[in-house]
């Protein structure tokens, strides 16, 4: 996956006309390889989340809330302070009838006070990473992924969490894994 | 007198109109710094720039938790499937400086998004950003295809 997202980047770097429809193919197959890979069968949305330490990585797929903490059990990613980590999702839609439209792309890494922890704190000042992203998906064409660098300066443990909101559902999707940094 | 700048009247407006009609897509690119912000707005990029366009600059101290927030929106009559949309932070030696390779040793924030555009049609991002190592950094939000992008750059004291 690694690989093929440097390749990925490496495309996009150089993306004078006609790159585009590489990256493209490129962004499809990497979504082809995260569905494959997923576990767990979403209704809607497919995820692959993944956080890189320098000696660990721990990757999930795809939940449902409610309850808000979901079903699944999450993979733990170790960290020490201070060292980069890499946070990266990619998720799409896989409901095969009609565009979802507007949808909000929630991602934020919060501190929790466990591994497992149920609750699922709203990102505040707290929070390592937060962010959002607001789109349409159709089966085969919404997609979005995100790539970023980041550190923790204090030890403890951390909620990584990805998920979709006012996708015109009565429950919505996820993908989550906890982060201990010593 | 006027008969002979006709043809050149003609020229500049046809040119215009040429212009404006090319534009398909429109990008918004904001950077805040708890109150501060500075926004920056979409222009037609060249394949193979010459010169490098001069940029918006905004100026933050090492460790600011930032916020960037873009918007693309579909100005075209037209419809787009598949479209990509582009977003980078990266740090670069100067300010104004060209998009340099997004090698991912350095790229600190990157993300891609397919979607299909009609008129009307948007996608919009608030990302949380945190810049720890004092230098320049492009900030550029880009639909390659429409060669289209809004670009600063964020000088880190």
């Amino acid at each position: 996956m690694v690989r093929r997202l440097l390749n990925w980047k490496a495309r996009v770097s150089n993306w004078t006309p006609p790159a585009g429809g590489a990256v493209k193919g490129m962004l499809a197959a990497l979504f082809v390889v995260a569905m494959l890979a997923s576990s767990a069968w979403a209704e809607h949305f497919d995820f692959d989340v993944t956080v890189t330490s320098a000696k660990d990585k721990a990757r999930s797929s795809a939940d449902t809330y409610p309850p808000p903490q979901g079903r699944n059990p999450r993979p733990v990613c170790h960290a020490k302070v201070g060292e980069p980590l890499v946070f990266q999702f990619f998720m799409s839609s896989n409901f095969p009838h009609d565009a979802i439209k507007g949808v909000t792309v929630r991602y934020f890494i919060v501190p929790i006070p466990k591994v497992g922890s149920p609750e699922v704190p709203k990102p505040g000042d707290d929070a390592l990473l937060s962010g959002n992203f607001i789109m349409d998906f159709k089966p085969d064409t919404g997609k979005v992924g995100l790539r970023q660098v980041f550190h923790a300066d204090k030890p403890g443990i951390y909620l990584v969490r990805v998920q979709s909101e006012n996708s015109d559902s009565d429950h919505e999707h996820f993908s989550a894994l906890d982060l201990v940094v010593e | 007198m006027i008969r002979s700048l006709a043809p050149l009247m003609l020229l500049v407006t046809l040119l215009v109109v040429s212009s404006a009609s090319a534009q398909t897509f429109t990008a918004n690119l904001e950077v805040l710094d708890g109150s501060r912000h500075e926004l920056t707005t979409s222009q037609k990029a060249q394949a193979t720039p010459k010169i490098a366009a001069k940029r918006t600059q905004f100026e933050v101290k090492a460790g600011a938790k930032l916020q960037i927030r873009w918007k693309i929106t579909c100005i075209s009559k037209d419809s787009f499937k598949d479209v990509l949309v582009h977003f980078y932070v990266v740090p670069i030696a100067k300010a104004g400086q060209s998009p340099p390779p997004l090698d991912p040793k350095i790229v600190k924030m990157e993300s891609a998004q397919t979607l299909d555009f009609t008129n009307g049609v948007s996608t919009s991002a608030e990302l949380g950003f945190t810049p720890d190592e004092p230098g320049v950094y492009l900030v550029q939000i880009e639909v390659p295809d429409q060669q289209m992008s809004a670009a600063m750059d964020l000088t880190v004291k």
